[in-house]
């Protein structure tokens, strides 16, 4: 805990006016059939579309206490797995974003009850998010004491200390004859 | 503006002019009475003769004869008995559509001028048709289509198009469809068939907005073991073909994702649209009969007030 990161505030995402599309802007009838005439290519804008996304990471320690078996000494070390917690909102003030427009014609024009409603499709309202965040090292010991990579380590260090300190075992082994090297 | 005219073998021609309408505009039947145009000098000419067109407006027609105006314009009856539709024809049959000859349509009103030329084409017959089974549902076996087996002559740039009627009665005693009916998308050309011979098939077509329970339940599209059906196949020029081929995309009745086509229009000096002028071309001088069931009864004809 004492190492725990501050959180983090997205920036608001600000995009230009909204999307062109080609809508029908009058109507005509041949044979009784309803024909849309439309706007040139791309002569309508929807729109704009924004919204303001908001998030707080909170993430864990990268760092734990390790006594070193042989020593005794504590130092700190880098963990292996570490995780952390993203909470955020998108779309903090519910914006409903234009995704497409479509025209629900209903009635019959003979009888006198025949409208078109333009109805406009969102994909998505305000929408909180949850995320677990861990990354790891394969590569780096956790610091247990069964750990086979720091049990090696650790005879090594101790070969070379009494390497250094018994010099004789380098002159014994520098007289042996060759035939018993 | 919007002209929709149309002329077939051995009929005189039809034209309606209508203005567009806003899209979200309130829809009532004195709005779309109001659409009508009525005054217009409508001329075609033949290649020998520029003939002016008459006007015929419904309120001049008599009430006993609005049902057939309306079966054959494709016009509502509360339309025409409620609001003064004018449409141009030739009532003393001075022109009547020949195949092969080529008819040039002047419009002039409200200051502008349009121009629509087109050529009725030589009708290439169907060889055969059929009534088959859909077999779409489980234990169905009452609906399905009409076939059609036809021989594309060999040369590219034939395009037709698919009129169906039921005849057999209604509950009302009247026939079940008031005229020939083209479902959505009727229209092919032969750029993928050309010289061949094939069969095909249609679906039924409705009455735009009909709310005959046989065009909203499951029926709807299908003919019915019982029915007697009149086909009518047309050869049609490849114009009218492009136009009719473009123009059902942007008609659906429920276009969630309409798209934003152009309909192939075919007038000059537009600020509004030309339909086509059509061609028709019947079998035998009759339309070619499927008979589901018995003999069929004679569909009722247009008869305009001389």
């Amino acid at each position: 805990m004492s190492a725990a990161s501050a959180g983090t505030m997205a920036r608001p995402s600000l995009t230009p006016p909204g999307q062109a599309v080609t809508i029908p802007v009058n109507r005509y009838f041949i044979e009784g059939q309803l024909v849309s005439d439309f706007t040139d290519r791309n002569g309508y804008r929807m729109a704009p579309y924004h919204r303001i996304d908001l998030s707080a990471t909170r993430n864990g320690n990268e760092t734990k206490e390790v006594k070193d078996p042989v020593t005794g000494a504590i130092t700190q070390v880098k963990k292996r797995f570490v995780s952390g917690w993203t909470f955020g909102v998108y779309n903090a003030y519910n914006r409903r974003n234009p995704y497409y427009i479509y025209f629900d014609p209903s009635g019959n024009p003979a009888v006198g009850d025949f409208q078109i409603v333009a109805k406009q499709v969102s994909l998505f309202s305000i929408l909180p998010s949850v995320t677990w965040n861990f990354k790891f090292d394969p590569a780096r010991c956790m610091g247990r004491s069964t750990c086979l990579r720091c049990s090696l380590a650790a005879r090594r260090r101790s070969r070379s200390i009494s390497r250094s300190q018994n010099p004789k075992w380098w002159s014994r082994a520098a007289l042996r004859p060759a035939s018993r090297r | 503006m919007v002209v929709e005219g149309s002329i077939e073998t051995g009929q005189p021609p039809l034209i309606f002019l209508t203005r567009t309408q806003s899209y979200f505009a309130p829809t009532s039947i004195s709005s779309i009475a109001a659409t009508f145009i009525s005054d217009a000098v409508v001329t075609i000419d033949d290649g020998t003769t520029v003939h002016l067109l008459d006007r015929l407006c419904s309120e001049l027609i008599p009430d006993s004869l609005i049902d057939e105006v309306a079966a054959e314009t494709g016009i509502d009856a509360n339309i025409l008995r409620s609001a003064n539709i004018c449409a141009w024809t030739k009532l003393d049959n001075s022109l009547l559509g020949v195949e092969g000859r080529t008819y040039r349509l002047r419009v002039e009103t409200e200051g502008k001028t349009l121009t629509s030329t087109t050529t009725i084409p030589h009708g290439v017959a169907l060889d055969s048709t059929w009534f088959k089974l859909a077999n779409q549902r489980p234990n169905d076996d009452t609906l399905g289509f009409i076939w059609g087996r036809l021989s594309d002559p060999d040369t590219i740039g034939n395009a037709y198009r698919w009129f169906a009627q039921r005849v057999n009665q209604a509950a009302d005693g009247g026939p079940k469809d008031s005229r020939h009916l083209a479902p959505l998308f009727s229209v092919f050309e032969d750029r993928y068939v050309n010289g061949l011979t094939f069969d095909f098939a249609y679906n039924r077509g409705n009455v735009a907005f009909s709310s005959a329970d046989d065009d909203i339940n499951e029926e709807r599209g299908f003919f019915k073991v019982g029915d007697t059906v009149s086909v009518k196949f047309t050869s049609i020029g490849l114009r009218e073909f492009r136009f009719f081929d473009s123009s059902p995309a942007t008609c659906r009745r429920k276009a969630m994702f309409q798209q934003p086509l152009e309909c192939a229009h075919q007038c000059r000096g537009r600020t509004g649209y030309l339909g086509r002028l059509r061609h028709a071309i019947q079998d035998g001088g009759l339309p070619a009969v499927i008979p589901i069931t018995k003999a069929p009864m004679r569909a009722a004809r247009f008869a305009a007030p001389l």
